[in-house]
């Protein structure tokens, strides 16, 4: 009898407990009583270009900046009365991030994009009641597609694939659990923060951490071991140390499963090849170009000269000097911070930044400096707009 | 096919991998040939390999500085024949070897073993896992592509080493054959670990050289086990802690991208932390050098090991003091800090940060710079990062509930009571470190603090371990079966 209750007190506790975790709304009905489905070819392609097939909108190419964008327009739709968004694509590439991207009438100009897991085969469900932005009428709902940030080349991040379809749902229970699991479920990429703290990917609103729903978990068992079974001292502690195992070994195999999903995803860029090539797949694969018309114009100079570099943010120039190795380089801006005198003849370059040209002390600082260029530099197009700018620094007289 | 350079980069690249195991393999060996424990093999090897690792390391960055492409092949007689004599003078020790009772204890039950071979299983299939995602991509993270590996990039490509200097001294003398990096002067040793391995490939290839951190992890496992073995843990409780160690996800993190110093820090801190627990429970000498000399190499990897040096020589030097002046000298040490902060400040050698000033406002490092000291609130995300995020599973829930378990072993244990005040000591620098100075930063934008937490989780596990030496030592899971007595046998007496 004590056992049963104890598994009845513990079921009743972890459903409470999970939809806690899912923020389910109490007054709110089991199944939504309003939905709104849109199959894939009622969207259009905004960005890249796609067909209508099957009921589905397949996507052939992105546009020229690799990214991609398909919409729908919505009649004014009241967003409080919509608080699920459930969405299916098929085909969908591991190399492209994904985006929900919405605009309301009370701001149409103002877009406004949440990323969402890698959505996979199946139906996945994301929880709009959350995000600051769904107020208002909603005028037009629709994806974003791009090469995963800083992992993915642009240009390799897009294939064709299919968005099967999307649909809004009023609160509900269903809404709530599925938006919750696909939450906790969801692959997502890995970013320069995963060495940092993982389960802060993407800028989108998050469900009740798993780790503390799975120490919660365990807590209510111990509570009733010790409530409902009698338990106490070691035993007890013992029956916790067992608890909180499960938890681990729950959350442990949650964490593998992302684990196999991220190396799907690698495998994709790189299985089956030879590292030289390897080493060209990389998510600035811009800043690799630019490094090899660096060195392309420097080809003739002697390996100890020292070449300074800038960029537009700390990443490109970091990147830069990584990608120019073994030539003797180094960050302009530690230079300057450092308020270092520049030795005659060192190479200043600039990358994707104007600087050289807008900043009056730099402009100042090279005025007596040779623009140094590649023979072929002169003859392609736009020699003033090129992303990579050099200078051979000299005193002013 | 494979070519014929292509067949000697292969055997170059296997031999940076099973040279250090074969180095310091044999001197792991030498340390515990006196007596035989529970574990040795897997002890030494997993131990050795990162030894030797370290001592290869060494070696290169004197033997190796004129051609980096060929250091391998430069350095691996030397090693070779300070493998042998390790390995000699092993064997021949071992020779007057006696196996110690009671420390190998195998599993006698059969869910004992089924839980072994399940919890081996799922470690090889996270090893894989990772090694894999990190033997795939180029270098990803960013202190990895920044800071830790452009020297070893540059010195792989250049063929020869080149100093790193500062800013200043670069641009000044603008004909001299030196290199600049924001980080010129962090520690070498990690630089040359990585040309040890780039020089086994053939040249530059950051997934064969960032598979060492995969490495790194499996070597420690495998030393953990050894250990935890020999400390008297039933095979299924010593493999249970593996896999509650491999399996932490920041841990993991740092092998799928490989190129960050901390998981190394974490590994000599653990494996000096596993040699120092031996040498309190057994007084073997081997072990008290091999502890020694791990928690040496802590500077050499990064600037903060130097005060895990510290915090681990104070540890140290307590434990080797008569029980009954510990009181006194740890009480006149708190006072002289007192005092010493009363009066200004004082002043602390710390091996590769220097003279280190610390006062009742600031600490100035001088390889870092100053802190100064004020309250910073960052309880919200230091909490976050530990207990909600998924970065440890449920780890800081699991320990204070095991410390409570295991309460009066603690108590009675001094062997558990002295790695109880290491791990302490290392929680008191992180709440100072974060709780007090500008670094709160990065525990509030979620940068740094979980790598720092990350460098001290093996010690946590080695103290969890010590804890539970004696727990299970007289049942097995066949012994919890349905019908049998767990409890005490008592003499029948008359009625």
């Amino acid at each position: 009898m004590r056992r049963a209750l104890f598994v009845l007190a513990l079921a009743a506790s972890w459903w409470v407990l999970l939809l806690w975790a899912a923020d389910v709304d109490w007054r709110a009905p089991i199944m939504p009583t309003t939905q709104r489905a849109f199959s894939g070819s009622e969207f259009a392609p905004v960005f890249g270009k796609g067909v209508a097939r099957s009921g589905n909108l397949h996507l052939d190419s992105a546009a020229e900046d690799f990214s991609s964008l398909q919409s729908v327009g919505l009649p004014n739709l009241e967003a409080r009365d919509f608080t699920t968004l459930r969405y299916r694509f098929a085909d969908f590439p591991r190399t492209l991030e994904l985006s929900l991207v919405f605009r309301t009438a009370q701001a149409p100009d103002d877009v406004q994009t949440i990323s969402l897991p890698w959505p996979g085969d199946g139906e996945s469900s994301f929880d709009l009641s959350h995000v600051d932005k769904w107020r208002g009428a909603i005028i037009e709902l629709g994806f974003a597609e791009f090469a995963t940030g800083q992992v993915v080349p642009p240009e390799l991040g897009f294939r064709p694939f299919d968005l099967v379809g999307a649909q809004l749902w009023s609160p509900s229970w269903r809404g709530d659990l599925g938006a919750l699991m696909t939450d906790w479920l969801g692959a997502w990429p890995w970013s320069q923060r995963s060495v940092h703290a993982l389960g802060r990917e993407g800028n989108s609103p998050r469900a009740h951490s798993e780790v503390l729903v799975a120490a919660l978990a365990a807590a209510f068992a111990i509570v009733w071991a010790a409530m409902l079974l009698g338990l106490r001292g070691q035993r007890l502690l013992t029956t916790a140390l067992v608890f909180a195992a499960l938890a681990w070994i729950a959350l442990d195999l949650r964490w593998q499963a992302g684990l196999v999903q991220r190396l799907l995803a690698t495998r994709t860029l790189y299985a089956g090849l030879e590292w030289p090539q390897r080493a060209r797949i990389v998510g600035d694969s811009d800043i690799l170009q630019a490094a090899d018309e660096v060195r392309q114009i420097l080809h003739d100079e002697p390996a100890n000269t020292r070449i300074l570099v800038d960029a537009g943010s700390g990443y490109e120039w970091l990147r830069l000097v990584w990608h120019l190795i073994p030539l003797n380089v180094a960050g302009y801006p530690l230079a300057r911070m450092l308020g270092a005198a520049l030795p005659e003849n060192c190479l200043l370059v600039f990358y994707d930044n104007d600087a050289w040209r807008s900043n009056p002390d730099l402009r100042k600082l090279l005025a007596s400096s040779q623009r140094v260029t590649s023979a072929a530099s002169l003859h392609v197009s736009g020699f003033e707009g090129s992303r990579v700018v050099v200078f051979r620094f000299h005193h002013a007289h | 096919m494979w070519s014929c350079s292509g067949f000697i980069m292969r055997i170059d690249y296997l031999l940076a991998w099973l040279l250090p195991a074969f180095v310091g393999g044999g001197f792991c060996w030498l340390a515990s040939a006196r007596q035989r424990r529970g574990g040795e093999i897997a002890a030494s090897l997993g131990m050795g390999w990162v030894g030797g690792l370290f001592v290869a390391a060494f070696a290169l960055s004197w033997l190796g500085r004129a051609d980096t492409t060929h250091a391998l092949a430069l350095t691996w007689p030397w090693l070779v024949a300070l493998g042998v004599l390790g390995w000699a003078a092993g064997i021949a020790r071992s020779l007057s070897a006696r196996a110690s009772p009671g420390n190998a204890s195998p599993d006698r039950g059969v869910w004992s073993r089924v839980l072994w071979w399940l919890l081996l299983v799922l470690i090889l299939v996270r090893l894989l896992l990772l090694a894999e995602e990190a033997a795939l991509r180029p270098l990803f993270p960013w202190d990895a592509w920044s800071a830790w590996a452009v020297k070893p990039k540059t010195w792989m490509l250049l063929g020869h080493f080149e100093p790193y200097v500062s800013m200043t001294k670069w641009l000044a003398n603008p004909v001299a054959p030196t290199r600049s990096v924001a980080t010129w002067n962090y520690p070498e040793l990690l630089a040359w670990l990585q040309v040890w391995f780039a020089s086994g490939a053939g040249g530059w290839n950051e997934p064969l050289v960032g598979l060492a951190w995969c490495g790194a992890l499996a070597a420690f496992a495998l030393a953990a086990y050894g250990y935890w073995r020999g400390f008297g843990l039933r095979p299924w409780l010593a493999i249970t802690l593996v896999y509650l160690l491999v399996s932490l996800p920041l841990i993991d993190a740092h092998v799928a991208l490989a190129g960050y110093a901390d998981l190394w820090v974490a590994v000599i801190l653990g494996l000096a932390t596993l040699a120092w627990s031996r040498w309190m429970l057994f007084r073997e000498r081997g072990h008290g050098l091999l502890a020694v000399a791990f928690a040496l190499c802590l500077p050499a990897i990064k600037l903060e090991g130097a005060i895990w040096l510290l915090a681990f020589s104070a540890v140290f030097a307590l434990d080797l003091l008569p029980s009954h002046w510990r009181r006194i000298i740890a009480a006149a040490a708190a006072a002289m800090i007192i005092v010493g902060l009363l009066f200004g400040g004082f002043v602390l050698p710390m091996l590769g940060l220097g003279w280190v000033h610390v006062a009742w406002e600031s600490v100035t490092i001088p390889m870092i710079g100053k802190f100064e000291l004020a309250w910073h609130p960052v309880g919200g995300a230091m909490l976050a990062s530990l207990f909600t995020l998924p970065n440890w599973h449920l780890l800081w829930y699991v320990l204070p509930l095991l410390v409570a378990l295991r309460w009066r072993a603690l108590v009675r244990d001094h062997v558990a009571r002295m790695l109880c005040l290491f791990v302490l000591l290392q929680l008191a620098f992180l709440f100072v470190l974060f709780y007090f100075t500008d670094a709160a930063a990065w525990a509030n934008d979620f940068t740094s603090a979980n790598r720092l937490i990350l460098q001290i989780v093996p010690c946590v596990f080695v103290f969890a371990a010590v804890l539970l030496r004696e727990a299970g030592a007289s049942r097995t899971f066949s012994s919890l079966a349905p019908g049998r007595s767990r409890g005490r046998l008592l003499p029948i007496s008359p009625a």
